[in-house]
């Protein structure tokens, strides 16, 4: 009979909460933050001009820089959708790896995100030398295979993706 | 002790069964789908490109055009943080009003999606130095714009091929 009833409280406990640890389960949404002491909540792009400095004689180029983080802050598959000088890019990718211990997330075991960061080399507030040559046709057509890219590699519905405010050199 | 047996191996079985179901539910998203009803492998830059009367003569411009899909299939708050020819804008705007019945959710979790639609305008073979670089620090406003009109958390977004204008050098 006092088995009877344990089995009895188990089943009961079972029913009335596996709906409920289902359902918490569907509305907790993964997230993603960056936390760094000396910069503003999510101000990686303000981290990164601060620890890459860019030459002002660099070759003006926009891309898409992507990387992966995993539930550890661990980041992997840095993918980039155009060229860019080994310097820049070397110095970009040290800096995004040292930023690993400031990203916070919730993550369960398997969970990651993608992060995009857009990244301008070349102030495009600061005044061009009148000899310097702005090619705008390589630009629009380049900006128009970044966005595919983009959109081939993360596909249409960017569940797991964080975005960052363009990163832009500091002269 | 055979009948314990069995109830301690049909509650194991349950408890295993309710937490594979638990993170079952945890996977499962809310996916947007686009569907031309016209042609079914036509994405949604297809569906606009078709209707879309290329004016050759127009400005060039690079613009992230924004919009919300709800789940009952109607859209508002359609904008852009670009230079786009106020013409040309509201060209834009009733093809994008027009795909309305093509966006379908995959279930009824969550109300709305935005949508981010890159669209190339104009002839880029036109684009001289000092129009150029405008377009550049455009294209960097109008994704720090978006940055901070949506935030960092993306899980509610729906990135659309561009709209390209580049294949008209290949057509001269």
């Amino acid at each position: 009979m006092a088995k009877m009833k344990i089995y009895s409280c188990l089943f009961f406990y079972i029913f009335l909460f596996s709906p409920l640890v289902s359902f918490s389960q569907k509305e907790n949404n993964s997230s993603l933050s960056f936390r760094h002491p000396s910069y503003t909540v999510e101000g990686f792009s303000e981290y990164l001009r601060d620890s890459v400095k860019v030459n002002r004689q660099t070759k003006s180029s926009t891309l898409f820089i992507l990387f992966k983080i995993n539930s550890k802050s661990e980041i992997s598959e840095f993918k980039l959708s155009g060229e860019m000088s080994n310097k820049i890019k070397d110095d970009l990718k040290n800096a995004i790896l040292k930023s690993q211990p400031f990203w916070k997330s919730n993550f369960q075991d398997q969970e990651y995100k993608w992060v995009i960061l857009p990244v301008f080399l070349e102030n495009p507030t600061s005044t061009l030398p009148s000899n310097t040559k702005f090619d705008g046709n390589a630009f629009f057509s380049k900006m128009e295979m970044q966005f595919e890219w983009l959109r081939t590699n993360l596909g249409s519905n960017l569940t797991d993706v964080y975005f960052s405010a363009p990163f832009i050199s500091k002269n | 002790m055979g009948n314990t047996v069995i109830k301690i191996f049909s509650t194991c079985l349950f408890i295993l069964l309710t937490i594979t179901f638990s993170k079952g539910q945890n996977v499962k998203e809310n996916t947007l789908f686009f569907e031309d009803p016209i042609n079914k492998n036509n994405e949604f830059n297809g569906f606009f490109s078709y209707r879309f009367n290329r004016d050759y003569n127009s400005e060039h411009s690079i613009t992230l055009i924004m919009f919300k899909v709800y789940n009952d299939g109607h859209i508002d708050s359609i904008k852009n943080w670009g230079n786009l020819d106020k013409n040309v804008e509201s060209e834009v705007y009733k093809i994008i009003m027009q795909s309305e019945p093509c966006w379908k959710f995959s279930s009824n979790s969550s109300t709305f999606k935005f949508i981010i639609f890159p669209f190339f305008n104009g002839s880029p073979s036109k684009l001289s130095p000092p129009k150029a670089y405008p377009l550049y620090r455009s294209v960097y406003e109008q994704l720090a714009l978006i940055r901070q009109y949506v935030g960092p958390d993306f899980s509610n977004i729906y990135l659309s091929y561009p709209k390209k204008a580049s294949y008209i050098i290949v057509e001269e």
